[in-house]
Formats: structure tokens, C-alpha cells, sequence
């Protein structure tokens, strides 16, 4: 695995230093931030790689126009986020094929702790993409409003509400599975 | 604000304390993930690929000598990548020596003729490793592998017969591995996995997939990456004591992703329909084989043979009946096959292959029913062996020649489906020149 102590973040990191480091650096300091960007986005390991690959391919390429070292991660950010975003709306479209309840299939048998967390995973997933992108950032990369704002390039209350908004469809779809157990008991 | 409202208000403030600890918890292992090591390289390859302007698709094979040994699984839809072109691919298995025309990896020109043939040198795979490791090649100095296993078995690794490490779904890791020793992948007594020689391990990552599917990929250290990983899933349960998982492969790396991914996703779709009551029926009482069985195997081999990336993709998508134990009742059901052309993403069709004047029609139908063991009017396979393009469209080149599966479904539900393998040295005076099979050349 790539160590922990191989992050380095690109924040203050000198101008110069963006633009002549070799090729291997620069994959080695930007990968593990764009890789856990991904995947508290997207959720998925495998997809993060992906994304986490063309953000760092193209931010490699673009690296000469990178010159405000103040604004290299919130440019990662950007382009992270809008990767994850077509991901996560090109999920959207392809849901499981549902079965009718006659057949009852039931869940995988697992216990109740995966359970409550496969819950909270589909919960989420039926967030929008936005929504989905905000949440990951807040409670995966443990950021401040102010600054998922600034690294996403969005107003602070267009997060906030964004925010709010997920927070309250997650309440309510949580809910109604609470309810959908208890009446099955 | 009135004492009604604070109380609403705190209890709102609860709930979303609640909700953010939950949320909290639920992100914590998603972002303290460990980057995989394999992705440093591919990236790395990317960006060394696009420097060198390097569009063709790969130039070296990689040859898998091994299996898949059971892995557990009711029933999938498995995906396994095949093939692809190489430019020039010599010295495969005994085989009568025709000379197979040839074009480079960028003969994109769907009408170029194909140029003189002329030697190439054998593939530098071989049984055994060529010598010591060369772990300067690694980001991290070892060897990359990756497991991907979705099932309910884990996987052990061991690495010159000593175990290394026990993964678990999606994860890869990086060993200080010797090139020198085979590497095996070892699973445990509920799902079976043993690959018994990669060689080129050399600046590729291999994947094994289980249970019930494989992929080796994101192999050529200069060309783009192609992966099928992850797996699209649509259908995760259980039906009765069985486990169901229905997946499709994702392609990515190609510049054509998404029209490869809808293609794949359409032609899924439209082979799963008329198999959903039969997925319905596992497990219940309208199913009587599977009832009684609390454990299903599937079995599936890795059959040796040169993998890479050219041209060509072609996706086998398998559906498979698991039956119990892991005996020869195990069956795959049906299979059905897309082949794209990397060049442009569209899905090529059978008759792209041949040339128009050649009676290849005729031949593909004489052929498979001499290979079925049928008499020349086909017998019981009359109708799906008949000279008509719908009966071949399921092709997949082998090392071999080009597999068809024949289109058991229009015969019967229960049959596992049969797979012909025509020969190249009988196909190659019908193809037509520069047709994407050209670049497949294997004698």
C-alpha cells in the first residue's frame, strides 16, 4: 500500500516545486488525496481508483497552469467532485433489477451492524449526486462547511443547504426502514 | 420561540447528532482506505504512455497458466475478459503453420491490406520466471496483486508456498515478491483459487475475481490500462439457502468506457429478461434441484493462453446454474459474447470479419455441426446452426480460432450451452483483409 506518510498535501507546496518536481513525485504527493476525495464521494474502492487516475493524469498535465499553490487542492477538489458526480448520476441510472417481493428474496445474512450500515449505504445512495458529494466531504474528509465550500468552488450556503437537505431525506428514508422493520415483526 | 418549539428543536438537534455519528462511523473505514499501490503504477504508466504518444493498444502478452478452482456461488453472471490483438503473435500451440497475415497495432484502417508476413519472435512468457526479482520496477518494491473477490470466501496468497497474507473483497496489497517464484493464490476450503504461474509479473497487476469470474488486466505497463473491474452489479440475494449475485463488467481505460459500458449493460439486460423467472425459482419449492443443497460451487478454469490488449475486447458474459457440490452438475447455461473495436468502440459484428464473397456463412454452419457430432443437416441443431448471421453472433477469438457459443436457449432451458471452436487456419481464407480480426493472429 501506498503509506500514509506518503501524503503530502498540496496545500502551501511552492510554485516551483508544482511545476519541475519529477512525474513520480507528483503521482506519489497528489495520489493519496485524490484517491480518498473519490472515495468518500463515491463509495466505492474501485471507482475511486478510477477517478482518483484521470484526476491525477489530468492534474499532471495541467500542472504548468497550476500556479497558486493556494489553489491546487481546491482545483483537485473540482475535478474530483465533478468525475464523482458523473458517477454518481451514471449509478443512478443503473439501479439493481428488482424482483418482485412475491419471491421474497431475502437479504444477505449478516449481522446487524452491516446491516444497519448496508441501510445507511442505500439511504445515501438515493441522495443526488450533489448531496451524496457534500456528505462525503463533510463526514469522510471531516471538512467544515467553509471548506467544502472553497474546494468546490460553491457558495458556503449552497453547501449548507445541500447539507441540510441530505440530512433530512437520510432522516426520513431511515425512518421509514425502522418502520418498514417494526411492521414486520 | 415557544417551550413546544424548543422541545422540537432539541429533539431535531438529537436526531441529527445521532445521524452524524452514524455517518460519521459509516465514512470512517471508506476514507482511512489505503490507496491501492497498483493505482500509482497505472497512473504512472498513463502519463508515460501519453508522453510517448502511444495510442496502440498492447504489444505484450500475458499468459495466465492456471485456474480457477471452485469458488462458491449459486448462480452469476460472470465476465471474463478474452483477448485482444497484438500486432504480430507467433508461436502458440502446435498448430498447422498457416501463415496468418499480420498488421501492426495501428492498422485502424478498417481496409488496409494486410502487410507481407514476416518473423516475429516468440513471446517471451514461458513456465517458468526468468530470474530475480527486479523490485525497482514497483512503486512500492514488490509485486502488486490484487484480489477482488466479492463472494463470501476470502482468499489467501502465498508466494513461493509461504502465505503472505489473507485478502478480503477489493483489496490489493504489495509483496516483496521474487519473480522467481510462482505465485499462488491459494483460497481457502469454501472457494478454491489457485494460479499456478503468471509470467510478465513484471509492471502488471493481475486480478483474480471470485468467485465465479476472472479478469487479468491492467496489464500493458505502456498502453492505456483496461480494466473490467469493478463489476456492475444488478442483483445481489439470497434465494433460499443460496447466494445470488448477478454482476456485469465495467470497462474502463478504453477511450470509448461509456459506449462499451452501455453496449455491455444492453446486451446484459436483454440476455437476463427471459432468465428472470428462472433466478425467481432458485431456492423455492418450484425449484427442486436446488432446494436441498445449502452450499453451491461453481467451477471454472482459467485456461491457459496468451491475454492482451489490441484491437479487439471481447467480453464473455456467462450465465451460470450452479448445481450442487461442486460436481460435474455445475453448468453454464448460456453465454453470449460482445466484441467492441477499440479504435472507435463499436461493437463489431460477425460479418464485419469476413469478406462478402466467401461462403463464411456456409462454413461457420458446416463447421459446428461436424464440431457438435451432428450430421450435415445439423440434426437436432438444424435451426441454430443454420447459415444465418443471428446463429454466430456470439463469437469470442481463442487462441485457437473463434469460439461461438451456439444459442442453446432456442433449444432448451436446461441444457448447458454448447461452444464450438473453428479453427483459424479454416477461417483465415474467409476473412476479409483489414477486418478487426486481422490483428488477432494467432496460427
Amino acid at each position: 500500500m501506498l503509506e500514509e506518510s506518503a501524503t503530502v498535501t498540496l496545500r502551501g507546496e511552492p510554485v516551483d516545486t508544482v511545476a519541475e518536481e519529477s512525474m513520480e513525485a507528483f503521482v506519489v504527493r497528489v495520489l493519496p488525496q485524490a484517491y480518498r476525495l473519490a472515495a468518500v464521494m463515491l463509495r466505492d474502492p474501485v471507482e475511486a481508483e478510477d477517478v482518483a487516475h484521470d484526476a491525477v493524469v489530468a492534474g499532471w498535465e495541467k500542472r504548468s497552469s497550476l500556479r497558486d499553490p493556494g489553489r491546487v487542492d481546491a482545483w483537485f477538489a473540482r475535478v474530483v467532485a465533478n468525475r464523482c458526480r458523473d458517477r454518481l448520476r451514471e449509478r443512478s441510472r443503473h439501479r439493481l433489477v428488482e424482483l418482485t417481493p412475491a419471491h421474497d428474496w431475502a437479504a444477505p445474512d449478516r449481522s446487524r451492524d452491516l446491516g444497519e450500515r448496508d441501510e445507511l449505504g442505500r439511504a445515501i445512495q438515493a441522495l443526488t449526486p450533489d448531496e451524496q458529494i457534500v456528505l462525503g466531504l463533510r463526514f469522510g474528509r471531516d471538512m467544515e462547511i467553509s471548506e467544502i465550500a472553497r474546494r468546490l468552488g460553491q457558495p458556503e450556503g449552497t453547501i449548507k443547504s445541500r447539507l441540510h437537505l441530505a440530512r433530512t431525506r437520510l432522516r426520513g428514508a431511515l425512518a421509514a426502514s425502522d418502520a418498514r422493520q417494526e411492521d414486520g415483526r | 420561540m415557544n417551550g413546544r418549539d424548543d422541545n422540537e428543536q432539541d429533539g431535531r438537534d438529537g436526531l441529527d447528532r445521532q445521524l452524524d455519528e452514524r455517518l460519521a462511523g459509516y465514512y470512517r473505514p471508506i476514507a482511512d482506505a489505503p490507496v491501492p499501490v497498483r493505482l500509482h503504477g497505472r497512473i504512472v504508466r498513463t502519463i508515460q504512455g501519453r508522453a510517448e504518444g502511444r495510442r496502440s493498444f498492447g504489444r505484450r502478452p500475458i499468459r495466465i497458466l492456471g485456474r480457477l478452482a471452485p469458488a462458491a456461488l449459486a448462480v452469476a453472471v460472470v465476465a471474463t475478459i478474452a483477448l485482444a490483438s497484438m500486432p504480430l503473435l507467433r508461436g502458440g500451440p502446435a498448430s498447422p503453420a498457416s501463415a496468418a497475415p499480420a498488421s501492426s497495432a495501428a492498422s485502424a484502417a478498417p481496409q488496409s491490406a494486410p502487410p507481407a508476413v514476416s518473423p516475429s519472435p516468440a513471446p517471451t512468457f514461458g513456465p517458468t520466471f526468468p530470474g530475480p526479482a527486479d523490485t525497482s520496477a514497483f512503486p512500492s518494491g514488490g509485486l502488486a496483486v490484487t484480489v477482488m473477490n466479492r463472494g463470501s470466501s476470502r482468499v489467501e496468497v502465498t508466494i513461493g508456498g509461504t502465505l503472505v497474507g489473507v485478502l478480503a473483497c477489493g483489496q490489493s496489497a504489495t509483496y516483496p515478491a521474487s519473480r522467481s517464484a510462482a505465485v499462488k493464490v491459494q483460497a481457502d476450503e469454501f472457494a478454491g483459487v489457485s494460479v499456478a504461474e503468471i509470467a510478465e509479473l513484471e509492471g502488471h497487476s493481475w486480478y483474480v475475481y471470485t468467485p465465479g469470474a476472472f479478469a487479468l488486466l491492467d496489464a500493458e505497463p505502456t498502453g492505456p490500462a483496461i480494466s473490467i473491474c469493478p463489476m456492475r452489479q444488478l442483483l445481489q440475494g439470497t434465494a433460499g439457502e443460496s447466494a445470488v449475485e448477478l454482476v456485469e463488467p465495467l470497462v474502463s481505460g478504453t477511450s470509448f468506457d461509456a459506449k462499451i459500458n452501455a453496449a455491455i449493460d444492453a446486451k446484459t439486460r436483454e440476455w437476463l429478461a427471459p432468465r428472470r423467472v428462472d433466478l425467481a425459482t432458485i431456492g423455492t419449492s418450484a425449484d427442486s434441484m436446488s432446494d436441498a443443497y445449502s452450499v453451491a460451487w461453481i467451477k471454472h478454469q482459467v485456461r491457459p493462453g496468451p491475454l492482451s490488449f489490441g484491437r479487439m475486447l471481447a467480453i464473455t458474459i456467462n450465465y451460470f446454474r450452479m448445481l450442487p457440490n461442486g460436481s460435474a452438475s455445475s453448468q453454464l447455461n448460456w453465454s453470449g459474447t460482445i466484441a467492441f473495436d477499440l479504435t472507435d468502440g463499436h461493437v463489431i459484428g460477425i460479418n464485419e470479419l469476413f469478406a462478402p464473397s466467401t461462403n463464411w456463412l456456409s462454413v461457420l454452419s458446416a463447421q459446428s455441426r461436424e464440431l457438435l457430432g451432428q450430421p450435415a443437416d445439423g440434426g437436432p441443431y438444424a435451426a441454430v446452426t443454420a447459415p444465418v448471421a443471428s446463429n454466430f453472433e456470439n463469437w469470442r477469438p481463442t487462441d485457437e480460432g473463434i469460439s461461438f457459443g451456439i444459442s442453446i436457449k432456442r433449444m432448451t432451458e436446461s441444457a448447458a450451452q454448447p461452444v464450438v471452436t473453428i479453427p483459424w487456419s479454416v477461417l483465415q481464407p474467409l476473412f476479409l483483409p483489414g477486418s478487426p480480426i486481422i490483428d488477432y493472429v494467432i496460427q
